[in-house]
């Protein structure tokens, strides 16, 4: 128990000290002393549990560059350390002692700092150009030139060594107009003995106003291959190809800033066009015979070096009895010696409404020549027109569209609203389900199923009672027709033969109709046969009804007394029952 | 005697309430006007309020809704107007004013959200069921209803006609279709929520607490699919859901 108190607080003091030996941010740079050429690699080191990004001090006389960040774990006699660095580059951009302050970076909420560091930035060394691996330089052809006057800037980029990763960043040239003067030029150059590669830039600057216009420095930056001034023996940790002979440095490249003086235009007493340089102007007519209403074309190119930007649309006077239409406009601009030139063109059709002799005046151009010195003015030609008379009525023509769909407008939607409320009084009375209630709907939607049903129900109560007749009629047929065989046989008592045959076969008759609902008296013999024979009635049984009605038919109208003309009363029930059997 | 009081009695309550009845229809025509003029003054609040009571005397008039919808897109609540149109649309479903303000204030809206309703090419086909209202239903249902018995009846007594056999084929399909239409609109209404409030937050469950899952603005249309006590389930296309508050949406029963 003791000697656990000892060991304890040694553990303690241990862990507390290797938390502190652990925690903490270190500034680096990888030289104190350099050059306005030079970049410096300021690292952060961070050690202890943060990754967090450490706060730099301002640091306005440098241009600062993140490069990135690496991490490092140590473990040491079974002890863990992790670091994590953060790479920075610096562009001095100016000479002179300067204090890289302390960052600043918080870990385990706790602030550390790290040490403020002494850099010395100087000139780079006067070195003659010759005698330099690179260098730049700058110039305009011009320094005090007149406003809008062209100016050219060159930048030109001399190395005789080799070089990576050049990045130009050319000045931003406030208060110039900038026209790009085509591709890099690349050539060698013999100077001072020596044999350089030469990349020139340029560009065409326009002043806008008169003063002083400053412009920048442009600054390269390049991987330069430097070699090494003393030779020294190669030893075995130099690679085959020699890589110790020389290295590469990131260099920082400046041209001069430079100072332009830009003047006005002397006065004139004619309004100035803006056009600066050496211009033309001409103006050509397709054909000056024409009818009155046909078109001719007036072309006028005006052309020349300097700021042709700056050309602008010749106005044509009003001319009286003719119409002009402006035409498309060309421009073609291109680069010669080092100089801007180009041209537009403009057209206009002009259409003579009346007959007769018309002038198309001469136009005019200002501009102030530079190497004159001076303003100077310059004119076109001018055109007649000899106009003869149209056979048509060309002037109507003109007035009027030439195609009539092209000349309809789409309508443009000019404001979006809501449609007004509704006002009409009667809007309150308008019909709605709701209005009527609901045992009106029930009652129009079943009555007409229950009227319905009623109809059905009388309709099958009047079949009923018909079928009912019809079933009595033939059941009670037999009956009838038995009853009615003393009337046959009365009338054979009294020998009278005719009304005993007439009895008898409408007996037979009626009651083959009861059987069948039908009218019997209405039936001839052949109606009884066919009548029969539906019914299913043996063939024999058919004959002999067949032959009964004849006898009686032969008796009825014949009149004559045969031996049978007395039995027709014997054998009328007798029939009748075999009749009754079958049906 | 008794028998003369009785019928004295009678018609004297039939004309009391006829006039009673006239009495009330006057007030409302003055009111309508009333509310009416209220609007054109441009003093919109009052004539919300005029126009919600006529509404509950009249809860079946669309043209009450379609001024109703007016005033609430003059106090600029596009939530309420669109719900007020979308409910005159159900009285007056071919009326081409509250069409046309229908379309001009869904102009307004900021979500990009296809408004609830059928494709066209089913309202095509049931064409009934979109073009005519309630009322129309039930009073063409109840004219092909007499049509159909009276085709029945008439077979009764001229058997074997085929012409009354195709009309009573044809008025009981008719009596099918224009039946199925009134019982959805009576039995299953399609319920829209619309939104009634600037901005309002739908929830993956109805909790205030719970993830918001989508946000919907004012005026958006959205298909009811449940209720539970204060809060609705809304469907805004085949994919997305969530839960409202009932209190920030205007209800609308199709």
């Amino acid at each position: 128990m003791r000697r656990l108190a000892k060991i304890v607080p040694i553990l303690v003091l241990c862990g507390m000290t290797n938390n502190a030996w652990a925690a903490g941010l270190t500034a680096t740079i990888d030289k104190t002393h350099a050059t306005l050429e030079d970049q410096l690699l300021l690292t952060l080191e961070v050690t202890g549990s943060s990754r967090s990004e450490p706060q730099l001090p301002a640091l306005p006389d440098f241009v600062v560059q993140s490069r990135g960040q690496s991490s490092q774990v140590q473990i040491i006699n079974g002890r863990m350390r992790s670091n994590v660095s953060f790479n920075y580059i610096l562009t001095p951009k100016k000479s002179g002692q300067f204090m890289i302050g302390a960052a600043r970076v918080e870990i385990d909420d706790e602030v550390h700092f790290s040490k403020p560091i002494s850099i010395k930035i100087s000139k780079p060394e006067a070195i003659p150009q010759q005698n330099r691996p690179a260098f730049v330089l700058a110039e305009v052809n011009n320094e005090t030139p007149y406003v809008g006057e062209q100016v050219v800037y060159t930048f030109r980029f001399f190395r005789r060594v080799q070089i990576a990763n050049a990045k130009l960043d050319l000045p931003t040239f406030d208060g110039f107009v900038i026209e790009d003067m085509g591709e890099q030029r690349e050539y060698e150059i013999v100077r001072g003995g020596q044999k350089f590669i030469v990349t020139d830039v340029k560009k065409a600057l326009f002043p806008q106003e008169a003063g002083i216009i400053n412009i920048p420095a442009a600054v390269l930056n390049a991987d330069i291959f430097m070699q090494n001034r003393k030779r020294r023996r190669r030893d075995m940790f130099d690679d085959f190809f020699g890589s110790a002979r020389g290295q590469t440095q990131t260099k920082v490249l400046r041209t001069d800033a430079m100072v332009l003086r830009v003047k006005n235009l002397p006065v004139s007493t004619q309004k100035s066009s803006g056009l600066i340089g050496a211009f033309d102007i001409k103006a050509t007519l397709t054909k000056s015979q024409l009818r009155a209403g046909e078109s001719t074309t007036l072309e006028v190119i005006i052309s020349g070096v300097g700021n042709i930007q700056q050309i602008t649309k010749p106005t044509l006077p009003q001319i009286k009895g003719v119409k002009i239409y402006e035409d498309k406009t060309s421009q073609e601009r291109s680069m010669n010696n080092d100089r801007l030139r180009g041209q537009k063109t403009f057209r206009w059709a002009v259409i003579p409404l009346e007959a007769g002799l018309l002038e198309i005046p001469k136009l005019t151009l200002h501009y102030f020549d530079v190497e004159a010195g001076t303003h100077l003015t310059k004119h076109s030609a001018n055109f007649l027109l000899n106009v003869t008379p149209s056979g048509e009525k060309e002037e109507l023509r003109l007035t009027t569209s030439q195609n009539t769909k092209s000349a309809k407008l789409s309508v443009e939607i000019l404001g979006e609203d809501i449609s007004p409320i509704h006002e009409e009084i009667n809007v309150l009375n308008a019909p709605f389900a709701s209005n009527y209630p609901m045992a009106l709907w029930f009652l129009f939607f079943f009555s007409p199923p229950f009227l319905f049903f009623g109809l059905f129900l009388n309709n099958k109560r009047l079949n009923k009672s018909s079928a009912e007749r019809d079933s009595q009629r033939q059941s009670k047929a037999a009956k009838k027709a038995l009853k009615r065989v003393q009337e046959v046989t009365k009338a054979e008592v009294q020998n009278n033969i005719e009304l005993s045959a007439q009895t008898a076969s409408q007996l037979v008759r009626d009651y083959l109709g009861d059987k069948a609902l039908l009218e019997g008296r209405a039936l001839t013999t052949g109606d009884v046969s066919k009548l029969l024979q539906q019914q299913s009635i043996p063939q024999e049984l058919i004959q002999t009804i067949q032959t009964f009605l004849e006898l009686c038919d032969t008796l009825q109208y014949a009149g004559r007394q045969t031996a049978e003309s007395s039995t027709l009363s014997k054998q009328l029930p007798e029939l009748i029952k075999k009749i009754e059997r079958h049906l | 005697m008794n028998r003369i009081s009785f019928i004295t009695a009678i018609i004297l309550s039939l004309s009391l309430s006829t006039v009673l009845a006239l009495a009330s229809e006057n007030q409302s025509a003055r009111n309508f006007l009333e509310a009416n003029s209220t609007f054109q003054k441009g003093n919109y609040e009052d004539a919300l309020k005029q126009y919600a009571q006529l509404i509950e005397k009249h809860p079946g008039n669309g043209h009450l809704y379609y001024n109703q919808g007016n005033t609430y897109l003059r106090l600029g609540r596009l939530g309420a107007a669109i719900a007020a149109y979308r409910q005159g649309l159900v009285f007056l479903p071919r009326n081409q004013d509250l069409k046309a303000n229908l379309t001009y204030a869904r102009t307004l809206t900021k979500d990009d959200i296809k408004p609830v309703g059928a494709h066209p090419l089913v309202e095509t086909l049931f064409f009934w069921h979109y073009f005519l209202n309630q009322h129309e239903l039930v009073l063409a249902l109840v004219v092909i209803n007499m049509l159909f018995w009276l085709s029945m009846a008439c077979r009764l007594y001229f058997r074997g006609q085929r012409m009354f056999h195709w009309l009573n084929v044809g008025t009981f399909g008719l009596i099918l279709a224009f039946g199925a239409s009134l019982l959805v609109h009576r039995v299953a209404p399609q319920t829209i929520a619309l939104v009634n409030e600037p901005e309002i937050e739908v929830y993956a469950a109805n909790r205030v607490d719970s993830v918001v899952r989508f946000k919907l603005h004012a005026g958006s249309e959205v298909a009811v699919i449940d209720e539970n006590q204060n809060w609705l389930r809304i469907r805004l296309d085949k994919t997305q859901e969530g839960w409202l508050e009932k209190s920030k949406v205007a209800l609308v029963h199709l």
